[in-house]
């Protein structure tokens, strides 16, 4: 699974920190969903999209192997 | 989300106690002090009295050093209060960790339980079970503060 927060949070100008407190999380957290170390629950995952104004599908997405 | 942790206040206390429980169980084990140096003989019940020739315990009611009891105890309810207390930055990834470090000790003590039973025998082989009554804790403890401290520093 491959993941645009990154980018998306980029665009939105936010930073690990800004992001992780906003959803609830730590940023090590953060950091980890965003190397792709972590995959995030449903929940987290609905929360991101919100914070960061797009659908989940756009935050996440089936990689060749897994698709 | 309720994840069923205990409070983050009992994490230090409990872990004080699991620490120093599993140093002087460390201590017991290898000798270094024995019953003898810690006595705190008390006479206790013995529900299953039977025929015991290893422990001569035939009595209902027998003299017992209450040292290994008491850490058997301590152990034990300090290891589940200190494994399974939130952590200051709880979130679902360091329930992640706690659970992979979980995992991990299952696999690996009842791995290393089924090589030693095929390696060792007789007496020897009640101290490989004594060991592996709290080696799951143990190192499912140890697994998971790692993880958290490598996960902190990212």
């Amino acid at each position: 699974m491959k993941n645009n927060i990154k980018v998306n949070r980029a665009i939105k100008k936010i930073s690990q920190d800004e992001l992780a407190k906003l959803v609830g999380v730590s940023r090590q957290t953060i950091n980890a969903i965003e190397n792709n170390k972590y995959y995030p629950s449903l929940e987290l995952g609905l929360k991101l999209s919100k914070i960061l104004a797009c659908s989940v599908n756009d935050l996440f997405s089936l990689d060749d192997e897994s698709a | 989300m309720n994840n069923h942790l205990l409070s983050n206040r009992w994490l230090i206390p409990s872990g004080i106690l699991f620490y120093s429980a599993t140093l002087v169980g460390i201590l017991l084990m290898t000798s270094v002090i024995t019953t003898e140096t810690i006595n705190i003989e008390v006479s206790v019940p013995n529900l299953f009295h039977l025929e015991d020739p290893l422990l001569g315990h035939n009595q209902s009611w027998i003299k017992n050093n209450w040292l290994d009891e008491i850490l058997c105890l301590l152990l034990c309810i300090s290891g589940l209060i200190h494994g399974f207390s939130a952590e200051s930055d709880e979130d679902e990834y360091a329930n992640f960790l706690r659970f992979q470090a979980l995992k991990w000790s299952m696999v690996i003590n009842y791995t290393l339980l089924t090589v030693v039973s095929l390696l060792i025998y007789g007496f020897a082989f009640w101290q490989v079970i004594l060991i592996s009554m709290f080696s799951v804790l143990v190192t499912f403890i140890v697994w998971f503060r790692i993880s958290m401290i490598q996960h902190r520093r990212k």
